[in-house]
């Protein structure tokens, strides 16, 4: 029986199966060795692909330059797209460290010429090239803070009490911001406190007015005096009327 | 030594824009693209086959496989082209006989005479053309990017088994067509 014999056959084409077909459609099949009704078939594939002709292209020329430039559209026969986008890496990333270097530096020196703690000649060039840009920190001579060894050194040989005792040191840890012992001087006279600001020895009225500085002179006088300093809040308190 | 044995040198130059790799992989890959898209769409063909190209050039850096794998990555590119082509375009209808059309640019003479004379693959293109699409690209993908049936599943969204019954009903339609056309001389 051939293959053609069956009327569905040549309704469906001949028989085929699964491996032939498979080698078929590699090109793999001579069209003297394919099964009967696929010589042509084979013919037929194996043409379709064939190598290319000269025709097919005839326009490789300006193809290759065309993807040269969409592959490296500056640089078109050296450095590649990953090489060239490694640089543009590189270099955007320099500038981002470099600029982050600048910002963290101006920050840092600002928050620490903010807090007076540079030497002298850091923080008066600070003060200067800040305030340029307008941001105002402290010179040398402004520390608005003594430092904890000058304010025991007072808290322990001041002649003061009492208040005025308290709000000396509190003036002078705060770099004279501090109005401490005002109230504390007028409860002293008059014996009647303002209820609404509540005098507690100069060191909290102090510490207000200096925005803490006075605090961090207290604690750090008491420190440097190993205890000695009772500090001022302690001893303005002990000795208010 | 082989396409497939050179393939990560010629790829890593390519995207390097060394001429000579992009050169390689196009001689490689443009006749392929070309017969492929000049069955489904012959109008359009050369037109697609470019822009898919330059597609591939563009996408050199990110692409990540063997010369199968790139073979299949293009044509994954030129079937999108070809879909995108006739949604641009769908007031108009689908074109069905690339064979004329091949015949008019002049570029093959009679079909049924260069059958007789011995087949050019323009010819060959054309007469798969002749299938319906989806048996037609079938036969295309595999005879064009020696793809096997579970890459071109990938390619086509299909099931393997999808593409086996298609290829199949293609071979048998092509030995049918073949044998009428013998009997009808």
């Amino acid at each position: 029986m051939t293959p053609w014999d069956d009327s569905e056959d040549e309704m469906r084409g001949p028989f085929l199966d699964r491996d032939t077909a498979d080698r078929l459609l590699a090109g793999a099949v001579e069209p003297d060795d394919a099964p009967p009704g696929y010589a042509e078939v084979a013919r037929l594939l194996r043409a379709a692909g064939a190598p290319p002709a000269p025709a097919e292209l005839m326009a490789e020329e300006q193809a290759v330059a065309a993807a040269a430039r969409v592959v490296s559209p500056t640089t078109p026969h050296s450095p590649g797209p990953s090489t060239r986008r490694s640089a543009v890496r590189s270099r955007f990333f320099r500038v981002k460290i470099a600029g982050l270097v600048v910002a963290g530096t101006v920050l840092g020196t600002s928050g620490l010429a903010a807090a007076g703690v540079l030497p002298d000649a850091a923080q008066n060039a600070a003060s200067s090239v800040l305030s340029s840009i307008g941001i105002s920190v402290p010179a040398a001579d402004e520390h608005p803070a003594s430092t904890g060894t000058d304010i025991s050194g007072i808290a322990t040989t001041t002649g003061a009490t009492g208040v005025d005792k308290g709000a000396e040191i509190s003036s002078i840890a705060s770099g004279g911001m501090s109005q401490a012992g005002v109230n504390g001087g007028t409860a002293g006279t008059s014996g009647s406190a303002p209820v609404t600001t509540p005098n507690t020895g100069g060191t909290g009225t102090g510490d207000t007015a200096s925005g803490g500085a006075a605090d961090t002179g207290t604690a750090t006088a008491d420190e440097a005096s190993q205890g000695h300093s009772a500090s001022g809040s302690g001893n303005a308190a002990g000795h208010t009327p | 030594m082989t396409m497939e044995a050179r393939f990560p040198t010629i790829l890593a130059a390519a995207r390097a824009g060394a001429e000579w790799a992009l050169a390689e992989l196009y001689r490689d890959l443009h006749p392929r693209i070309l017969r492929y898209l000049r069955a489904l769409e012959p109008s359009e063909a050369e037109d697609l086959a470019s822009e898919v190209w330059l597609d591939v050039a563009r996408g050199l850096e990110r692409f990540a496989g063997d010369d199968r794998a790139f073979r299949a990555w293009a044509f994954t590119i030129a079937r999108r082209r070809l879909v995108d082509l006739r949604r641009q375009r769908t007031r108009r209808p689908a074109i069905p006989a690339p064979v004329e059309r091949l015949v008019e640019r002049g570029g093959i003479g009679d079909v049924e005479e260069e059958a007789m004379a011995g087949l050019t693959t323009e010819a060959a293109i054309a007469r798969i053309a002749t299938l319906p699409p989806d048996q037609a690209e079938m036969v295309l993908f595999r005879i064009l990017g020696g793809l096997s049936v579970r890459e071109v599943a990938a390619i086509t969204g299909k099931r393997p088994g999808t593409v086996r019954v298609l290829q199949h009903r293609a071979l048998r339609r092509l030995a049918r067509e073949v044998r009428r056309e013998a009997v009808t001389k």
